[in-house]
């Protein structure tokens, strides 16, 4: 159990390491899915397979090929000055990070989880689409958070669409320029 | 059958607002010149909304829903009604505008949804709820703020509100989450087992990131930095709406979070509450006191209205906590009508300070509509912002404190503070002569009509307060 959650939490933060300090957009995006493929090995060790199964589908498959996809078709010289900016800032950032991240540990480490167990979430994806959609008993909220989830996504699709349309017109630029 | 159907009906102004935010997308899906009848569904829709709340609250209906993540309670009704009604007032201000944009349903559709996202906040008993309806209401907003393509500043203004409001989200979400794993739940009904009055240092991290997650969204300092820029780039009906209808919304429910899930924690929420009211109170009106761009001034003016209204959540302790609760119900509706109505008038006039000389020869009616806007948001009685102060000051007399009379002492410095800026656009407006520059020719007739009405609004709501004291004394939280 020590073993595997030292190498997965080496991972992860390797990994997450590598995002922010590589130079390369690309090498971030890839760095990225080995930090979610830690993140869902996490997911199994606390007792939710079928959460650790959406993480593998969901952010180490299409969120990086999203990632990727998004990169090809908008590369731009201004990617190397945005570099640079993240440099010019590094200690001030270093100290931040480093402040904050001494003061979660300490606050975490102080508590006493001894009353909290990992959960023991749903196995199946059968009994996962239950509890999602409220037909198992204590679960009825996730029927209305997964509704409002879904409408969440659309509007948030639909105003991606507006501030990314690139002319300025009086009505006539409808679908895709360039 | 896991959903009633009672619970369609508890959902009902959602619903509404959701089928009109479909059919207005669509309908731009199928034709090039249809935002006159985007406009009109969508203003149609936010009505729609106002009503079904409207007989909902008439009808008595409450009850808890979805295993008692959402419920539906006076006090939730009286919130969706403010929302609704500042859609409604937002949309016809926008419709001519964003008819010139030529995309106007979407525009149209990104209001309805904060509409949805604000009023599913208001009736949210979950943490999770809470956080994602939430984001259905701050996420088109990062849109409507960037929706002007024609000025840099609205791009600007979106962008550094959409990065901060990342940031300050995932904040708000840390927080959650940590109150979410010491308490075991994220009902607030049994959040509120765990948050008696020792707090483990882990509760209380949580409860200081949930609080600063909600602190930026209703800009109070030290999170407040994004409003200016995000209000002075966004279309005017976009600033008018989103400084009035998510921000309500959030005081809600962080009224709720704070009476349901937390009432044993008060002592230390209390103190949390008064420091920022002072800051908010403070930052807000010495920043907006230098502003010479009106659009700047108000923004920085909500940036102190949030701090009153923080200062009724200050004075949630001892005798003053049923009075307090009344306070941030009345000032909210105060401060939708004088701020909303404020806002609109840059539509009529313009911006820079220097628009508003002499505009009472040039433009009475207009004139008239901002000195009144002005003098209520200073709080001269009878207008509206006299009545939501002089429930933060009886709250805050009650409470017994010393810290909150130190607060409610604050209010009112803050409020002689505030005069010189709000009356400086009334000194303009009658003692300075009119020049080229002076504004008023613009608009339309839906912004004209929507600035009297409000205009209207905020000077009789002395007449509204003896219904809507009863209304709020019924809202069933304390």
């Amino acid at each position: 159990m020590t073993v595997a959650f030292a190498f997965l939490a080496g991972m992860t933060l390797v990994s997450a390491l590598g995002v922010v300090l590589s130079r390369s957009v690309v090498h971030s995006a890839l760095f990225m899915s080995g930090s979610f493929l830690g993140i869902s090995g996490f997911f199994v060790m606390l007792n939710a397979p079928a959460l650790a199964a959406f993480q593998v589908l969901i952010y180490v498959g299409a969120v990086t090929v999203v990632i990727l996809f998004g990169i090809m078709f908008t590369q731009r010289p201004q990617v190397r000055r945005y570099r640079t900016i993240i440099n010019r800032q590094f200690w001030a950032g270093f100290l931040v990070a480093a402040g904050v991240g001494a003061f979660l540990a300490y606050v975490l480490s102080a508590e006493d989880w001894g009353g909290t167990k990992p959960g023991n979430g749903p196995r199946q994806v059968a009994a996962f689409g239950r509890d999602l959609l409220g037909v198992s008993q204590g679960a009825e909220v996730f029927t209305l958070l997964f509704e409002v989830a879904s409408v969440l996504l659309l509007v948030a699709v639909v105003a991606a669409i507006v501030v990314s349309r690139r002319k300025m017109g009086q009505g006539i630029d409808r679908g895709v320029r360039e | 059958m896991a959903v009633s159907g009672q619970a369609f009906i508890a959902l009902l102004p959602e619903l509404i607002s959701t089928g009109f935010l479909i059919v207005v997308l669509l309908v731009g899906a199928f034709g090039e010149s249809n935002a006159g009848v985007a406009a009109g569904l969508a203003a149609l829709g936010s009505l729609a909304v106002f009503v079904s709340a409207a007989v909902l609250l008439a009808t008595g209906f409450s009850g808890s829903f979805f295993g008692g993540g959402y419920v539906v309670d006076p006090f939730a009704l009286y919130f969706k009604l403010i929302v609704a009604g500042s859609a409604f007032f937002a949309v016809l201000a926008a419709a001519r505008w964003s008819g010139r944009t030529g995309d106007a349903p979407e525009y149209l559709t990104l209001i309805l949804s904060v509409v949805l996202g604000a009023s599913l906040l208001v009736s949210m008993r979950d943490l999770f709820g809470i956080f994602l309806s939430i984001e259905l209401a701050t996420i088109p907003s990062y849109a409507m703020v960037a929706f002007d393509r024609s000025r840099r500043e609205s791009a600007e203004g979106g962008m550094k509100y959409l990065i901060t409001g990342v940031i300050a989200s995932s904040v708000l979400l840390y927080g959650i989450v940590l109150i979410y794993g010491v308490s075991g739940s994220a009902q607030l009904s049994d959040v509120a087992n765990t948050f008696t009055g020792n707090l483990t240092p882990v509760a209380l991290l949580g409860l200081g990131l949930m609080v600063s997650g909600f602190a930026f969204k209703v800009s109070a300092a030290p999170f407040h930095f994004w409003t200016p820029d995000a209000y002075q780039g966004a279309p005017t009906s976009a600033a008018a709406f989103l400084s009035v209808a998510p921000k309500a919304a959030t005081f809600a429910v962080l009224l709720r979070i704070l009476l349901e899930g937390m009432p044993g924690a008060a002592p230390t929420w209390t103190a949390v509450m008064a420091f920022l009211a002072i800051i908010t109170m403070f930052v807000g009106n010495l920043f907006a006191l230098r502003q010479r761009n009106v659009r700047r001034m108000l923004a920085y003016s909500s940036v102190a209205h949030s701090g009153y209204i923080l200062a009724a959540f200050a004075a949630l302790q001892g005798g003053g906590a049923a009075f307090a609760v009344q306070a941030v119900l009345i000032y909210t509706a105060a401060y939708a009508v004088m701020n909303m109505g404020a806002f609109l008038v840059i539509d009529l006039v313009g911006e820079d300070a220097k628009n508003y000389n002499g505009l009472v020869r040039t433009n009475p009616a207009a004139a008239a509509s901002m000195g009144l806007f002005m003098a209520a948001l200073v709080g001269i009685p009878p207008l509206s912002g006299f009545f939501g102060k002089l429930w933060i000051i009886i709250a805050g007399a009650q409470s017994g404190s010393i810290l909150v009379y130190i607060v409610v002492g604050a209010l009112v410095v803050n409020t002689v503070l505030s005069v010189p800026y709000y009356f400086g656009i009334i000194r303009n407006m009658i003692l300075e002569e009119p020049t080229s520059e002076t504004g008023g020719s613009k608009g339309n007739g839906a912004v004209r009509f929507s600035v009297y009405v409000l205009a209207i609004l905020t000077t009789f709501f002395g007449l509204l307060i003896i219904p809507l004291s009863a209304l709020v004394k019924a809202s069933g939280l304390l």
